[in-house]
C-alpha cells in the first residue's frame, strides 16, 4: 500500500465521503480481528462496524502524517472495547474455564494446539490483572503489531507512556507467569496459583461497562 | 519464551469476519455516508462527483500536522466572515497580474487530445514536512524530497520516491535524540498507486460560471469559502494538461478571489523564473503560493509555508511543502518516461 493512500482516502472524503469507503475496504478485516481477539467475535461484529461509523464521523482529526490508518482506527476501537470490559471479562473467563475442564479430565494444559480461543488460563488471568490502560497498549504491541510510535498515536498519549504502560504490563505478566519460588516445576507453579489467581483478579478489576 | 513471545503464540485464534458481517458494517458505513452527502447532491450537478474525482486525485496531500483537525471549529466562523463580503478584497495587483496570466493562456496553442493508450505524464519534485504533533518543546520535524511522477489516462499511474528525511532544525534532531531516537521517518523508497482512469476536466471556460462553479464547490469544505477557492484553482492547473481556454478562466477566477495577493516575479527551485500569488489561511495560519510561467501561463511550482501565529510555534516561512513541475509529456503507456527523464 502506498504510505499516503489512507491520507489520501480522507483527504478525499472531506468533500466525497464515499472516498471513506477504501478504508473501510483496506482495514475492516484488521480492526474486526483485533476486536475478536479481546472480545469475541459477536462483539466484534459490532465494536468493527461502530469503529468505522465513529471514523467517518471524526475524520478530520486523522493526523495526515501518519502513512496508515490502522493505528488511528485500532484506537477508536480500543475506546470502545473499554466500554465492553463485561465482554472481554466474559472472554477470559470464559477461555479460563474451558482449560479447567480440560485439565479436570486430564487433557494437557500445554498442548501442541492452542485451545480454545487460544489463550491459556494463566495468561487469561494474567491479562485480567492489568489494568486497563496498561493491557490496551500492552495488546495494541503484541496482537495489533503497532509500534511504540503507533500506540501513541492510536491512544492519544505520549510515546513515553506507551513505553512505560507496556513495560508495567511486562512486569506484572511476568511476575504471574513466571514459576511459584520453590515449586517443582514449572507447569505446576503455574497450575497452583492460576486458578485462585483467575477469581481474584476477574473480581477486582473495575468495571467500565 | 520472553513474555511477549508468549503473549503472541497465545494470541487467541481469529477467523475472518463474515461475509455477511462485512456486508452489514459495510451497508451501515454507506448509509452514513449517503445521509452526509444528501445536502450536496441536491446542488451540485449530477456528473459532480465524477468529475472531481480525477483532478482531487493529483492533489498532494501534505504531510503537517494536525493544523486542520485543530482548526476545523474555527472554520464555519472564519468562513461566514469572508462571505458575509468581510474586510477581504481582491489585490488589485494580483488581479492585474491573474488577468495576464489569463490572456496569456488564450494565446496558447490547445493540445491533440490524448490519443487511444497515450497518457500525459508529468514529473516534480518536492519537499514535504513531517512532523510529530506532541508540545512544540518536544517536536520533532523533517523534510522529505520526494520525486513525483503521474501518467493521466486510461489506467492512470502515480510513483512517488521519498529521499532521505533531514531534521528541519537542530533542535529537531535534539528533541529526536531525547526521545530516543524513534523510528519516525520512514524509510527511503518509491511507492506505486493505481490513479483510476483520467476524465479530462470540463470546466466553464466562461470566468463568471467557473466562479459560481467552484464556489459551489467550495462552499462548506476546507477552512473558509475563498481559502477552499483558491486550493481548487490550484487543484485544477497541476498534474491536469488543462487546456488554454479552462485555464484562462481559472486565472481570472483566481483574480477574482478576496484574499489573493501578488508575491511578484521569483525563481522556482529550478531556477525558472515565474510570477507568484498567495493566498494565507486565516485559520491554519500557512501561505499558499502559486508560481506560473509569464510566458505559457503554466503552473511552474507551489509552496505551502506557515505564517506568525500557527499553534505549532513553528518560525514564519517554515516550508509545510513545495512542489515544483519538471516535465511535461505525452508518452505511450503508464509507466513510459521521456527520453530525457530516463
Amino acid at each position: 500500500m502506498a504510505r499516503d493512500e489512507d491520507a489520501r482516502a480522507i483527504a478525499d472524503s472531506l468533500r466525497r465521503p464515499s472516498a471513506f469507503e477504501a478504508v473501510f475496504t483496506r482495514h475492516f478485516a484488521a480492526v474486526h480481528r483485533y476486536a475478536q481477539q479481546r472480545v469475541g467475535v459477536d462483539a466484534a461484529d459490532e465494536i468493527a462496524a461502530e469503529t468505522f461509523l465513529q471514523a467517518l464521523d471524526h475524520r478530520r482529526r486523522f493526523d495526515t502524517t501518519q502513512p496508515s490508518a490502522r493505528p488511528w482506527l485500532l484506537g477508536i476501537a480500543t475506546n470502545l472495547m473499554r466500554r465492553r470490559w463485561r465482554d472481554e471479562k466474559r472472554q477470559l473467563a470464559a477461555y479460563a474455564r474451558t482449560l479447567e475442564v480440560a485439565v479436570a479430565d486430564g487433557a494437557a494444559v500445554e498442548s501442541a494446539a492452542p485451545p480454545v480461543g487460544g489463550v491459556d488460563r494463566e495468561l487469561a488471568a494474567a491479562l485480567a490483572s492489568l489494568t486497563g490502560d496498561d493491557r490496551d497498549a500492552l495488546l495494541l504491541f503484541v496482537w495489533a503489531d503497532l509500534s511504540y510510535l503507533e500506540i501513541a498515536d492510536a491512544l492519544d498519549i505520549p510515546v513515553g507512556t506507551v513505553r512505560s504502560r507496556i513495560s508495567r504490563a511486562r512486569r506484572r505478566l511476568r511476575e504471574r507467569l513466571a514459576p511459584a519460588p520453590g515449586a517443582p516445576d514449572a507447569e505446576c507453579a503455574r497450575t497452583s496459583f492460576t486458578s485462585v489467581y483467575v477469581h481474584t483478579a476477574l473480581a477486582e478489576e473495575p468495571d467500565n461497562g | 519464551m520472553d513474555d511477549l513471545e508468549f503473549l503472541k503464540t497465545h494470541a487467541p485464534a481469529t477467523e475472518p469476519p463474515r461475509d455477511a458481517t462485512t456486508a452489514r458494517a459495510r451497508d451501515a458505513l454507506l448509509s452514513r455516508i449517503d445521509a452526509e452527502q444528501s445536502p450536496r447532491v441536491v446542488s451540485a450537478p449530477a456528473q459532480e462527483a465524477d468529475r472531481r474525482t480525477p483532478r482531487r486525485s493529483g492533489r498532494r496531500v501534505w504531510r503537517w500536522a494536525g493544523v486542520a483537525a485543530a482548526c476545523v471549529a474555527a472554520a464555519a466562523i472564519a468562513g461566514a466572515f469572508l462571505i458575509d463580503g468581510g474586510p477581504a478584497r481582491p489585490d488589485t495587483a494580483a488581479a492585474s497580474a491573474l488577468h495576464q496570466a489569463a490572456a496569456v493562456a488564450l494565446k496558447q496553442p490547445s493540445p491533440a487530445p490524448l490519443a487511444s493508450g497515450e497518457y500525459a505524464y508529468t514529473k516534480s519534485e518536492g519537499l514535504q514536512l513531517t512532523s510529530t504533533a506532541a508540545e512544540v518543546q518536544a517536536q520533532m520535524s523533517t523534510h522529505t524530497p520526494f520525486v513525483r511522477e503521474t501518467w493521466m489516462g486510461a489506467q492512470s499511474r502515480l510513483r512517488e520516491t521519498d529521499g532521505k528525511a533531514v531534521f528541519v532544525t537542530a533542535q529537531d534532531r535534539a528533541n529526536w535524540i531525547a526521545a530516543g531516537k524513534p523510528d519516525f521517518f520512514g524509510d527511503p523508497g518509491t511507492s506505486v498507486d493505481s490513479l483510476g482512469k483520467y476524465v479530462p476536466l470540463d470546466l466553464p471556460t466562461d470566468s463568471g460560471a467557473l466562479f459560481a462553479e467552484l464556489k459551489a464547490n467550495a462552499a462548506g469544505h476546507g477552512t473558509g469559502l475563498y481559502n477552499e477557492m483558491f486550493v481548487l484553482v490550484g487543484d485544477d492547473l497541476r498534474e491536469t494538461a488543462t487546456p488554454p481556454a479552462q485555464r484562462a478562466a481559472l486565472y481570472e477566477v483566481a483574480a477574482r478571489i478576496p484574499g489573493v495577493e501578488l508575491v511578484g516575479n521569483v525563481s522556482d527551485s529550478s531556477g525558472r523564473p515565474g510570477v507568484a500569488v498567495a493566498m494565507t489561511d486565516d485559520t491554519t495560519h500557512i501561505r499558499q503560493v502559486l508560481i506560473f510561467d509569464p510566458n505559457t501561463s503554466q503552473l511552474l511550482a507551489e509552496e505551502h509555508r506557515v505564517v506568525a501565529g500557527n499553534e505549532f510555534g513553528w518560525p514564519s516561512g517554515t516550508l509545510v511543502g513545495s512542489q515544483t513541475y519538471l516535465v511535461h509529456a505525452v508518452v505511450g503507456s503508464n509507466s513510459e518516461v521521456p527520453p530525457a527523464q530516463k
